[in-house]
């Protein structure tokens, strides 16, 4: 059931700030949510930790899920594999998102394995046509079997292909509108990515259509060698704020969320980053509200 | 062949290569090595090589890392370099096939059975089980008998009285002792001692149960006996021909006040789900 509405679902502007839900934090989250003194709006959880028959891992979702919104993101629907889409995950996907009830639900535009072999990676797609229409026709399958319109993700990546016919924005932008899906716009996806390849990030956020942004991730990231890798085991670097707010003044107000999965810090961090994007949210959208109204004043 | 079926079979074909992306190109040849190298880009940051490379790492390492995760005892009976090559020679003969890496590590039992390089014969056993401790963790939910309801059983009833066991529950046939081994990891204690004390046994008969009750896992082993009685039960044996199946083995006078005492234990053990004093159907539902 494809919705043909190109705008944003309202979660996208209203949801507000929140912080990947991983087990180590559970306790924390448990008692901060039942003391009602979380500073975050809503958790991400990995969609495949939870696609599992029962134990304490769906009991603490269901627990929060009663109290704040969460959102499914997946890492293993490999839609740009060559292989067929694998049927079982998507029932078992399907499941869970009617337990869960997200506002949505994201996955990367990448492939994870081929021949039934699972990587257990983000893998980049060619940059070409046949790609394009590849993946269109899958997710198009995939937001039937799911009645609901998915969010792909930007991945950072490490390797380029020499038979590459247009930008990754170009590619990411023309899948999303072709499909009919959301883009989940991973800000230090492009800050590594445009590292790595040597393009501009600015000029990947300037182009990536607004109305087609369900969600925003912020992560930090690792130097090795001449590569920066997508680690999440660092606080968000200043670049990456830096490219945070230049996506928020032209996005608008956008689901954010603050990824963090290796060296985990005590939850107080995540909150902190969280609150630390809320705030340029604010800052970006005072300072908007205050241009536009000094404009209307001169006039 | 598509051209995008073609790209991922080389590049996984490289991914996965066991020493490493240079290595396989090299043991592919010319032109065919030339022609994926050059599918890739590569400008003064990186090569193409190195670029694969960083797939390659990710590839093993974050598997390593899971099972290592999984398989916390075996890991300290190995010590880290046999451990990365456990992980190594598993990852060849049995490549993930699952969308999630909670299954990564189904099939290491099986692989160290076929393996006896990698350690004692007694090592697979200590897979079996820590596997089914992962399985355990999150198995199905159900809902156990209490004491009362047991109690409230209609003396009449007892004779045709059928138990269901809960999902989380597994019932392993081991040749050694090994949960001595994940006992000494479990308590944060060295594994040497128990390891020394499985080199000296012989293979034998070890049955074991592991189960979780609530989010608790559980292990234990089953003394010949229990290990019977439970098996007659799993299998939807009523109470009364376990009493005469226990007869055989203990005598008239022990018989039942040992059912009795077993399936006291049982169920504060919480491996009962459900009680029916129909035979068995195969799509029996328990309350």
């Amino acid at each position: 059931m494809r919705d043909s509405t190109p705008t944003r679902p309202d979660a996208a502007t209203s949801i507000g700030f929140g912080v990947g839900l991983r087990p180590v934090h559970f306790p924390v989250v448990l008692e901060r949510a039942a003391q009602r003194a979380l500073r975050v709006d809503w958790f991400e959880i990995i969609s495949e930790n939870f696609m599992i028959p029962g134990g304490r891992p769906l009991r603490i979702l269901d627990e929060i899920r009663s109290l704040v919104p969460v959102v499914l993101h997946g890492v293993s629907m490999n839609l740009g594999s060559s292989d067929p889409l694998d049927e079982q995950y998507l029932d078992g996907l399907a499941r869970l998102a009617e337990r869960v009830d997200p506002p949505w639900l994201s996955d990367h535009l990448c492939w994870t394995g081929v021949d039934s072999h699972n990587l257990h990676d983000l893998l980049p797609l060619p940059y070409t046509e046949d790609a394009i229409r590849h993946v269109v026709e899958r997710i198009g399958r995939v937001q039937d079997r799911l009645r609901r319109r998915i969010a792909i993700e930007n991945v950072s990546s490490y390797l380029s292909y020499t038979s590459d016919e247009m930008t990754e924005w170009e590619f990411l932008s023309a899948i999303a509108e072709r499909a009919d899906c959301g883009i989940l716009l991973d800000v230090n996806n492009i800050f590594v990515s445009a590292h790595n390849h040597g393009f501009d990030a600015a000029r990947y956020v300037d182009a990536i259509p607004s109305e087609r942004v369900f969600q925003i991730h912020l992560a930090g990231h690792s130097v090795q060698g001449s590569m920066l890798i997508d680690t999440h085991d660092h606080p968000v670097r200043a670049e990456v704020w830096a490219l945070y707010e230049r996506a928020i003044a032209r996005i608008g107000r956008t689901a954010t969320l603050v990824e963090w999965d290796d060296q985990i810090p005590e939850y107080d961090v995540l909150e902190a980053e969280a609150d630390l994007a809320r705030k340029k949210c604010d800052d970006s959208h005072s300072d908007r509200a205050q241009r536009r109204s000094s404009i209307g004043a001169d006039a | 062949m598509t051209a995008l079926v073609k790209l991922q079979r080389s590049l996984k074909q490289l991914i996965v290569a066991p020493n490493g992306v240079a290595a396989a190109l090299a043991e592919l040849g010319e032109p065919a090595a030339r022609a994926l190298e050059q599918s890739v880009s590569s400008d003064t940051r990186s090569s193409a090589v190195e670029r694969l490379d960083v797939y390659a790492n990710a590839y093993f390492y974050r598997i390593r890392d899971c099972l290592e995760s999984d398989f916390g005892a075996l890991r300290a009976v190995l010590g880290a370099d046999r451990f990365h090559n456990l992980a190594t020679g598993y990852l060849i003969e049995f490549p993930p096939r699952h969308p999630s890496l909670r299954f990564v590590g189904d099939r290491i039992a099986e692989f160290i059975d076929g393996h006896s390089e990698v350690g004692p014969e007694w090592l697979a056993d200590l897979a079996r089980l820590e596997w089914a401790i992962v399985e355990a963790f999150d198995a199905a939910d159900a809902n156990v008998v209490s004491r009362d309801e047991l109690a409230a059983i209609d003396p009449v009833d007892w004779a045709e009285l059928r138990f269901a066991f809960q999902p989380a529950l597994t019932r392993l046939d081991l040749g050694f002792p090994v949960h001595r081994v994940r006992l000494a990891w479990d308590n944060d204690d060295p594994v040497a001692t128990a390891v020394s004390q499985l080199a000296a046994l012989d293979r034998g008969m070890h049955p074991m149960l592991v189960w979780r009750t609530d989010e608790r896992v559980s292990y234990r082993s089953l003394d010949p006996v229990e290990a019977t009685a439970v098996d007659f039960a799993l299998s939807g044996g009523a109470f009364g021909a376990l009493c005469e199946q226990l007869a055989s083995a203990l005598g008239d006078g022990e018989a039942s006040n040992h059912a009795a005492a077993l399936l006291a234990r049982w169920q504060a053990d919480g491996l009962i789900r459900g009680l029916s004093t129909m035979p068995p159907t195969p799509n029996a539902t328990y309350p």
